[in-house]
This record gives structure tokens, C-alpha cells and sequence, in this order.
């Protein structure tokens, strides 16, 4: 209860409070520091909700250990260029395990594969984009798990998403404000990369969505971890 | 060992915090001059050769954006000459310079941290407020070499059973879920055996190489007195400075550009009596 008022705070006085300081002090770049910000508050509200909750040691250490199976991957997968199983282990996990573990799965991946590949200010929106893609791939989990296609679709879309996010990121870091203009030009010139993006989600979750479905269903059976997506909420087994 | 190292981890992340949340943020080519140069020499006096890197691509980002800058934005009064039917202004291009260098100040400002502060002493420091978080981030850490040293031994156990030696993408992902079905069950013991020996009934304590002491509380007191003093005259609008449509004569303020430049180089202040007194004094170090 006490959490949820606290990030409730976080939402009605923090974020706003943070826009007013971003346009009073700085004038030019407040669309930039208040973005940031507002990113950055979010994903520190889901936090402290996720801190204050009670949580099994085991959802803590599949957390942790899906997360630094998509870093592995990163590094694992890195003799074909620009194809990142990530997102498709996110995914994954997230439809098995449930959207409030998908969401800190991506936000750790992403954290984490940073202190490795470069730390920075994309860091939040990276944290933010991933945790999303998390979220979502969870809270549509009943049918993304019956439906195969619906699955390579939807982490299609998603790819594409996290691109975007990221190009709108480039774009408010360097002029502090949307110049509809330079973010095309930063889409088009990125183009290439929002394909692969596409493209290695759907290689990945098509290579990956059989043998993780039967690991992760074992363990289902076996230790009672993780949610069944084809069963109903009522009759979650937990 | 430098000395700067051997502050309490939080007066460190406070300093770089202030630092970097004007410099990011200010369009005010003073204080950007002065994270720049502050960034530069901290860089280069800390992590030496290996500094030069991260420098050439900090040079090639500010020339980049400095020069495309002016094709999308087309303001400014000083016209250089056209670029098909839009003008290609002085004051878009000087625009296009500090918005490279807000990023490359960013950039190395961030190899600066990267080279003081490990990332035991971040978890050391969020672990006492959020626990669960540092628990989960340190236990990614652990995990990442044992599953790639797991995937390098599944490998060469697919070898020896005379498996192809051809990289392919089917069989990595072959072995890589094999790494995964072998490591699930045994985290999952982890969390039993966490579970056996009380985990979530009494709160996580951490082991800290450095303690807060009176040196701390001086370097903390002195970088958020510069801090503020330079938010101050942010706000007061005494440092503002803009571009459009002519370069503002306004914006240079002793006061605050002096504490910003302080603020960004105090870190030298320690180096410099460290490499004076070990140069000149060895008994009293």
C-alpha cells in the first residue's frame, strides 16, 4: 500500500515537478532533461514497487539468470553481425514467467549489458524500451503462446518499437527538442538497423520458442515456478 | 592505487551527478568549454594512452554534428552560402559544435567514472536502499561467466562427439538452449538453498571497503557548494546564452563559470599533491 502511494507521488508531483525545473532552468534543452527524467522516475517508481514487494528467491534468481542469458547471448551470437537474441529471450520469459518479470528482465539486460558494452545516457531509454517489450509480451502472453505467427508478428512490431524509441532518444539528445525533420532523417538512416532489429527477433523467437517453451514448462512441473499462459488467471498456478 | 579511489563511493557519484546534470543540459558554450576541458584533463591524467580512443571519437562526434547541423536547422542570421533553396547558417553550425560537445563532455565524463568508481561500489551503495535490486544485479554478474564458460565446455563437448567445427547459427542456438536447460535447474537450487538458509527474513548486509570519513565530508560539502551556486545563477538567468537568430554577447558570468571550472577540475587538486608528494616526499606519504 505504502509503495504504491510512494510511486503514485512519483507520477502526480515528481514528474511534473521535474518538467518545471527542466523548463526553468534550462531554457533550450528542457524537452531533453525533462524526457530524461520522466524515464528515469519511471523506471525508479517500478523499481521501489518491485523492492517493496515480496518476492520468492526463485522469481529473484530467474530474473537474474534470463537476464544474464541475453548478455551471454549478446556475446555468444556476436560471430553474426547486428543479429541480438535479446529481445526474443525477453520475450520468452515474460510469457512464461509473467509481464512484472518480463519488465525486470529487460530493464536488467539492458542495465547490465552495458557495464559491458558502454554505459550512457541511452541506458534509461534502453532499460525503459526493453522492459516494455517485457511487459507487453507478458500481458499478451495467453495468445502469443497459442499462436505462433501472432508471436513472429508481434516481435516484429516490437523491434521496430524499440528503434524508434531509441531513434527519439538520438533525436532529443541532440537538439533538446523534436525536429520532425532530423528524426526522419535519423529513421531513415537507421533504417537498416530497425530491420535487423526485426529480423533477429523473429530468427530468435522462431529458433528459441520450442526448446525454451519445454524448459521453462519443466520447471513449471517440476519446481512450480513461473505462470502457465494457457491457463486462466483464476486458476494461476503459482 | 590512486587516491582519488579511496573516497567513500558516494562522494564520487554526487561529484560526477553535479558535473554532468549542468553539462548535458546547458547550452552555454562556457560552461561546455569548461566541462570539456575539466573532462579531458581528468581523463587523460587518470587513464593516460589508453584515454586516447574515447578522445578521437569524442573530435569526430563534435565535427559531425557541428557540420550537419546546419542542413536540418535553418535559423541564424549569418548566411555561409545555400545548400540547394535552404541557407547553411554560421549560428546553426556553432549550435551543431555545442550540441557535440554537450555529448562528447557526456561521453568522457562517463570514462572518467567508469575508471574511479567499480561496479562493486554502485551495488554497495543501492544495496542498502534497494536491496532486492543490488541482489538481482550482482547475481546477473555472477551468472554471465559461469553460463559462458558452461557454453564454451558444451562446445567442446559437442566437438569431441565429432559435431561440425562450422559456426552456424542453428547450431549455437542448439547449444546455447542446451546452456540454458543445464543452468535453469541448478539456479533453481540456488533459490532453495537461499530459501533453506532464510532468505527475505532478516535484511542483506554488505561488505564496504571504504567508510565516510571527514575527508569525504569535505570534498562532498565543497562539489555541492560549486553545484548549487552554479544552479543559482542558472536560474537567475545570469548565464544564458542562445544562438537564434544571433549569437547572444551575453552569458559569460564570472562567478558562475569560475565555479563551474572549478567544480570540474577540483578532482586534479588530488592528483597533483599525490604526484607531488610521492615525487618530493616520500616519508609523508
Amino acid at each position: 500500500m505504502k509503495a504504491r502511494v510512494i510511486s503514485l507521488c512519483v507520477f502526480l508531483l515528481c514528474i511534473p515537478a521535474v518538467c518545471v525545473t527542466g523548463m526553468v532552468f534550462f531554457k533550450e534543452r528542457s524537452v531533453s532533461f525533462s524526457c530524461i527524467s520522466v524515464v528515469i522516475l519511471m523506471i525508479a517508481a517500478y523499481l521501489y514497487i518491485y523492492e517493496k514487494k515480496s518476492s520468492p528467491a526463485a522469481e529473484l534468481v530467474i530474473i537474474a539468470l534470463m537476464s544474464a542469458l541475453s548478455v551471454v547471448g549478446r556475446i555468444v551470437f556476436a560471430f553474426l553481425p547486428s543479429l541480438k537474441p535479446c529481445s526474443a529471450i525477453i520475450i520468452l520469459t515474460a510469457i512464461y514467467f509473467g509481464r512484472e518479470t518480463g519488465f525486470m528482465v529487460g530493464a536488467f539486460t539492458a542495465l547490465v549489458s552495458n557495464f559491458y558494452f558502454g554505459q550512457g545516457g541511452w541506458t534509461p531509454f534502453q532499460m525503459l524500451a526493453w522492459g516494455l517489450t517485457g511487459y507487453f509480451a507478458g500481458m499478451l502472453g495467453k495468445w502469443l503462446v497459442k499462436n505462433r505467427i501472432l508471436l513472429l508478428v508481434y516481435g516484429a512490431v516490437i523491434g521496430v518499437f524499440f528503434s524508434l524509441l531509441m531513434d527519439l532518444y538520438t533525436c532529443l539528445w541532440t537538439d533538446g527538442k523534436i525536429i520532425f525533420s532530423r528524426y526522419l532523417a535519423l529513421i531513415s538512416s537507421a533504417a537498416w538497423v530497425t530491420v535487423t532489429y526485426a529480423v533477429s527477433n523473429v530468427i530468435f523467437l522462431a529458433l528459441f520458442m520450442q526448446p525454451l517453451g519445454r524448459i521453462f514448462k519443466r520447471l513449471r512441473v517440476k519446481y512450480g515456478i513461473g505462470t502457465n499462459p494457457l491457463a486462466s488467471e483464476s486458476d494461476t498456478e503459482k | 592505487m590512486c587516491y582519488l579511489k579511496t573516497f567513500d563511493p558516494t562522494v564520487p557519484m554526487t561529484y560526477f551527478l553535479c558535473v554532468m546534470s549542468i553539462c548535458v543540459f546547458t547550452v552555454n558554450p562556457y560552461l561546455q568549454v569548461c566541462a570539456l576541458t575539466g573532462g579531458v584533463v581528468l581523463l587523460v591524467s587518470i587513464k593516460k594512452k589508453e584515454s586516447l580512443k574515447l578522445l578521437a571519437v569524442c573530435a569526430l562526434i563534435m565535427a559531425v554534428m557541428a557540420v550537419t547541423n546546419p542542413l536540418f536547422v535553418h535559423r541564424g542570421m549569418t548566411e555561409l552560402f545555400y545548400v540547394g533553396k535552404q541557407p547553411y547558417t554560421l549560428e546553426a553550425l556553432l549550435y551543431g559544435l555545442s550540441l557535440g560537445c554537450s555529448i562528447a563532455s557526456l561521453l568522457i565524463w562517463f570514462g572518467v567514472w567508469s575508471a574511479l568508481i567499480t561496479q562493486d561500489e554502485i551495488l554497495a551503495v543501492f544495496g542498502k536502499r534497494m536491496p532486492k535490486t543490488a541482489l538481482v544485479i550482482s547475481m546477473i554478474l555472477g551468472f554471465i561467466p559461469k553460463l559462458h564458460s558452461k557454453y564454451t565446455r558444451l562446445l567442446h563437448a559437442f566437438y569431441a562427439g565429432g559435431g561440425t567445427r562450422r559456426k552456424s547459427l542453428k547450431r549455437t542456438a542448439m547449444i546455447f538452449t542446451a546452456c540454458l536447460a543445464y543452468e535453469a535447474e541448478q539456479v533453481i537450487d540456488i533459490s532453495l538453498s537461499m530459501k533453506a538458509r532464510g532468505y527475505g527474513s532478516k535484511s542483506r548486509t554488505y561488505s564496504q571497503r571504504r567508510h565516510f570519513r571527514k575527508k569525504d565530508a569535505a570534498a562532498l560539502a565543497f562539489s555541492l557548494a560549486l553545484c548549487i551556486t552554479c544552479y543559482v545563477l542558472i536560474g537567475s538567468r545570469r548565464l544564458d546564452y542562445w544562438y537564434y537568430p544571433r549569437l547572444s554577447t551575453q552569458g559569460f558570468d564570472a562567478l558562475g563559470v569560475g565555479s563551474y571550472f572549478l567544480l570540474c577540475l577540483s578532482p586534479m587538486y588530488y592528483i597533483i599533491k599525490e604526484k607531488l608528494l610521492w615525487r618530493y616526499c616520500p616519508a609523508a606519504s
